[in-house]
């Protein structure tokens, strides 16, 4: 990778489309949730506390997806670090106009709520722009393979975490979430449990999406199924349990509902997880 | 961390993915084995809603009540009204979205009147399933 010192125009032609590229994915991964009332309403009356979480465990998520996809090849931690904050700071301006043009922000919106707002929204809009390089970047340059290279065990679980995160943050905050695991009986979870589980192991090894896991075909199912799926679908039900807690979903809810909605949010967050590696 | 041959395919897979593997295993099992349990000997009662006074206080010439609503039984009520009158006997209402099995929800009203907990009457005025 070309060093960053010494700006030249084609340095600076490069850097403004790496930061056209940020706003990009930050505007494609985060306009489901700026057009989802239920968020608009979480930026105002949401524990400051857990937003506070939310922004601190955002933190060193994107230092890691930056060292393992992030929109510029990088060096070491440093410049993992400065990329996910150029994350943060693409972010932030791109929630605040949207929020803005669709009049969720106004000039009579108290600071308090603009910030509550903003913060809930750049997340998603973060791992989006930190994502533009895989998704929009057209070419690797000087003979990288991007995206075929041999992830580690505990990368591929990360990737499987952060896919859970980006779908079950789109779906977690909206009512409906709750109605369902009301609506729902425990012989209902337990079939979806059931299919959670086929359905990742048939995204991830199975039907042969690209971008899926290789697995040996002398392989017995079962070796990938227990090695992956198993931990995907747990990293994913503990990413549902964290979302709804900062959702303050299961604020005054008993244990049994509690784990019933973990399993509904588990399941769109599994299919993140599993299909991580087309997502992200 | 130990090393084993994956069955003659010649490729190694480090332990520390069958111990992540074994203890997501075990999770899961918990997980399937706890709503077995619940599926299978749960009870399946119908929603117990009570009402209570949890908190009175007189703010300029308005009374703000704020009541707790739990309910006591295994299904969720959905469209919970609660009702309440002050000393003007006119009845006010609120509504609560869900209240699920084995949850409190609290609510306010806002009622004419400086009052004392034991002039005002309410109740729950009904509710649908989710």
């Amino acid at each position: 990778m070309p060093a960053r010192s010494g700006p030249s125009p084609t340095d600076t032609k490069g850097a403004i489309r790496d930061f056209a590229r940020a706003g990009g994915g930050a505007l494609i991964f985060s306009l489901p949730m700026l057009m989802t009332m239920e968020l608009w309403w979480l930026g105002f009356y949401l524990d400051r506390l857990r937003l506070l979480v939310l922004l601190l465990t955002c933190l060193p998520l994107l230092v890691l997806l930056s060292r393992h996809v992030g929109f510029e090849r990088t060096r070491g931690w440093r410049d993992d670090v400065f990329d996910a904050l150029i994350a943060l700071g693409v972010s932030i301006p791109v929630c605040v106009v949207l929020l803005t043009l669709f009049g969720t922000i106004t000039f009579d919106t108290p600071v308090d709520e603009i910030i509550g707002k903003v913060v809930i929204q750049t997340v998603p809009a973060a791992i989006g722009a930190l994502l533009a390089k895989s998704q929009f970047g057209a070419e690797p340059s000087d003979g990288e393979d991007v995206g075929e290279e041999d992830e580690p065990y505990g990368g591929e679980l990360f990737l499987m975490g952060v896919g859970a995160l980006f779908l079950g943050f789109n779906v977690a905050p909206t009512e409906e979430m709750m109605l369902i695991s009301y609506r729902m009986t425990e012989w209902h979870a337990l079939l979806l449990v059931a299919l959670s589980l086929a359905l990742m192991h048939g995204f991830v090894f199975a039907v042969g999406f690209a971008g899926g896991s290789e697995v040996s075909r002398e392989d017995p199912w079962w070796s990938a199924f227990v090695r992956m799926t198993l931990p995907g679908y747990v990293i994913a039900l503990s990413i549902s349990l964290y979302l709804l807690w900062i959702f303050a979903r299961t604020d005054g809810l008993p244990m049994e509902d509690v784990v019933m909605a973990m399993i509904v949010l588990g399941f769109p967050a599994a299919i993140g997880a599993a299909a991580a590696r087309l997502i992200l | 961390m130990g090393e084993d041959k994956s069955h003659g395919t010649g490729k190694t897979r480090p332990a520390t993915e069958w111990v992540v593997g074994g203890i997501s295993a075990l999770l899961v099992a918990c997980l399937v084995l706890y709503l077995g349990r619940q599926a299978m000997f749960g009870d399946n009662s119908p929603a117990k809603l009570h009402v209570s006074i949890e908190r009175v206080t007189p703010i300029g010439d308005v009374t703000s009540v704020i009541v707790s609503v739990s309910n006591g039984g295994d299904e969720t009520a959905a469209a919970v009204t609660v009702l309440a009158a002050g000393s003007d006997a006119v009845t006010r209402w609120i509504e609560f979205d869900y209240i699920p099995a084995h949850a409190v929800r609290r609510g306010a009203f806002v009622l004419p009147g400086a009052l004392e907990a034991d002039e005002i009457r309410i109740g729950i005025g009904g509710y649908t399933e989710p």
